[in-house]
């Protein structure tokens, strides 16, 4: 049982970090606004790549276009891929989208069902902020705050994106063994990384704290619901399971090495397309050994590095890692930063009631806000490059993640306790 | 600023009001455009909209749904960062 906060432990204002967060996302969303608005009155054109805001062709693309591909389950014409294009989703999603895209008004219900899902969140940040002590009002503003001017968020309704469903079990799972309930958090992030590969990654939460048990529930989770989907796909399962694969690999043929979209694709491998553009290479034939090698550095990393670091640090890393290794990562994956983000909020929190501080908490508030706002003015001969920026600020937080340790959570909140 | 409460919440509430309107403006935009925005004349993919300007050999004139007639110039430096050609769908500039 928890003991409430006394008077003297109640936080009335907002730490300094998180201000520096609130006021620079202001500053830098209004920024992007204006640009984009006084772009608009001089007739000026869009720059190349640019996805802010709506674009022909842009608004609910990720959602729309399965419309009559959906209209032909349950024949042959869903499997073929020469009529309706790819699916290029694993399997559980299938049943995700054909749930939407078969009830009526289904953009409008997605959206609904999108926004519901973020406010939920939002309203648990509030909540977390509360209950470290933080009073109501700047509990409402900050994450009313965050919420309101998050570009992944706005990036991912204009999209339609289903990522918004991989945030919601990422978030629940991450946040769950941030709290130290490790059961739940392996059977979430193990319903995320069946949606989409990359939360994997959490599971490296497990290891170091030998929550071996939770680290296979994770990975029994994964296997079952990708089972029970392919089986609900039919005809059988091994041939549901081959027609997935078609539609998983299509992915790396068309987009992986694909530039098209450098303008919102944050991932180290655009880092490196974009430093390479001028020579023209075969990015196709680099997404495998980038892949690979990416791979091997992150093991290593895990291993030789994060393995030893306090829980802060390693879901900060984590969350970085997951958000760009993939050799194509668009913007709305972003919002796989926030219970990360979240977790700092705790902790500047907690760092302020013990009058302590958390290392290098500003800058990475200052990052958070440069990640989190639109970016809409870096662009360089007609060609955007917010993207890249958010890239670099994502790897000097990764540094930063990976050099300094931060405080372990206090007692009160933190179940899962430090390393052995 | 950060460290006084009042100059802080004093910057902050204006801000986001201001913000909360620009991109109320942004989407009451769109809702009148919609798809055929005539500001996103970067990226109009179907020229079968558009006619040549007569004696021009740069200049088109498209019909925009909801807009009415407008008209565009190819961006004649305009390279498409996927083979580094020329690319006149990607980059066309509307003539204000």
């Amino acid at each position: 049982m928890q003991r409430p906060f006394t008077q003297q432990e109640k936080v009335t204002e907002i730490p300094y970090a998180l201000k520096v967060f609130l006021l620079l996302s202001v500053g830098l969303t209004a920024l992007s606004f204006v640009y984009t608005v006084i772009c608009r009155r001089m007739g000026l054109g869009l720059p190349y790549s640019f996805p802010y805001y709506y674009v022909p062709g842009s608004m609910f693309s990720d959602f729309l276009p399965f419309l009559d591909k959906f209209r032909a389950w349950g024949t042959p014409a869903f499997f073929d891929n020469t009529i309706h294009g790819y699916f290029m989703y694993p399997a559980p999603l299938v049943h995700v989208f054909r749930f939407f895209l078969g009830i009526p008004h289904q953009r409008t219900y997605f959206i609904l069902t999108l926004l519901a899902v973020s406010a939920s969140l939002a309203l648990a940040f509030m909540q977390a902020l509360r209950k470290q002590g933080l009073a109501t009002m700047p509990s409402v503003l900050f994450a009313g705050s965050a919420a309101l001017l998050s570009y992944p968020l706005i990036f991912e309704v204009q999209r339609c994106n289903i990522e918004f469903l991989v945030w919601l079990a990422s978030a629940i799972g991450v946040w769950c063994f941030f709290t130290g309930r490790t059961t739940t958090s392996a059977a979430f992030i193990g319903l995320a990384a069946s949606l989409k590969l990359y939360p994997f990654i959490f599971l490296g939460l497990f290891l170091p704290r030998r929550r071996y048990g939770g680290f296979l529930l994770g990975i029994t989770a994964i296997v079952t619901v990708t089972l029970l989907s392919l089986h609900w796909i039919g005809p059988t399962t091994a041939a549901a399971a081959r027609w997935n694969g078609e539609q998983m690999a299509a992915f790396s043929k068309y987009y992986a090495g694909g530039v098209m979209n450098l303008g919102y694709d944050h991932s180290f491998f655009g880092l490196v397309k974009v430093a390479t553009l001028r020579w023209h290479p075969d990015y196709f034939a680099w997404a495998r050994p980038y892949s690979i090698a990416v791979a091997i550095l992150c093991v290593a990393l895990y291993f030789l590095r994060m393995w030893r670091l306090p829980l802060p640090n390693q879901i900060l890393a984590l969350s970085i890692l997951s958000v760009t290794i993939a050799p194509v990562s668009y913007d709305y994956t972003l919002l796989n930063l926030y219970p990360a983000f979240a977790m700092l909020a705790v902790l500047a929190l907690q760092a302020q009631r013990r009058a302590s501080r958390v290392t290098h908490l500003t800058a990475y508030m200052v990052l958070f806000a440069l990640i989190f706002t639109p970016q809409s003015y870096i662009i360089v001969h007609a060609v955007r490059y917010g993207a890249q920026l958010r890239a670099i600020c994502l790897i000097v937080m990764l540094v930063l993640a990976l050099a300094t340790p931060m405080p372990e959570l206090e007692p009160r909140d933190a179940a899962v306790g430090p390393n052995p | 600023m950060v460290h006084s409460e009042k100059t802080f919440y004093r910057i902050l509430l204006p801000g986001l009001v201001l913000c909360l309107a620009l991109y109320a403006e942004e989407t009451v935009h769109f809702l009148h455009y919609g798809w055929n925005s005539p500001d996103n004349d970067a990226w109009i993919s179907d020229l079968s909209k558009c006619q040549r300007v007569p004696g021009s050999s740069t200049d088109l004139e498209c019909q925009i749904k909801g807009y009415g007639l407008a008209r565009y110039r190819y961006r004649q430096d305009a390279k498409d960062p996927r083979n580094n050609m020329p690319n006149h769908i990607f980059f066309v500039d509307r003539i204000p």
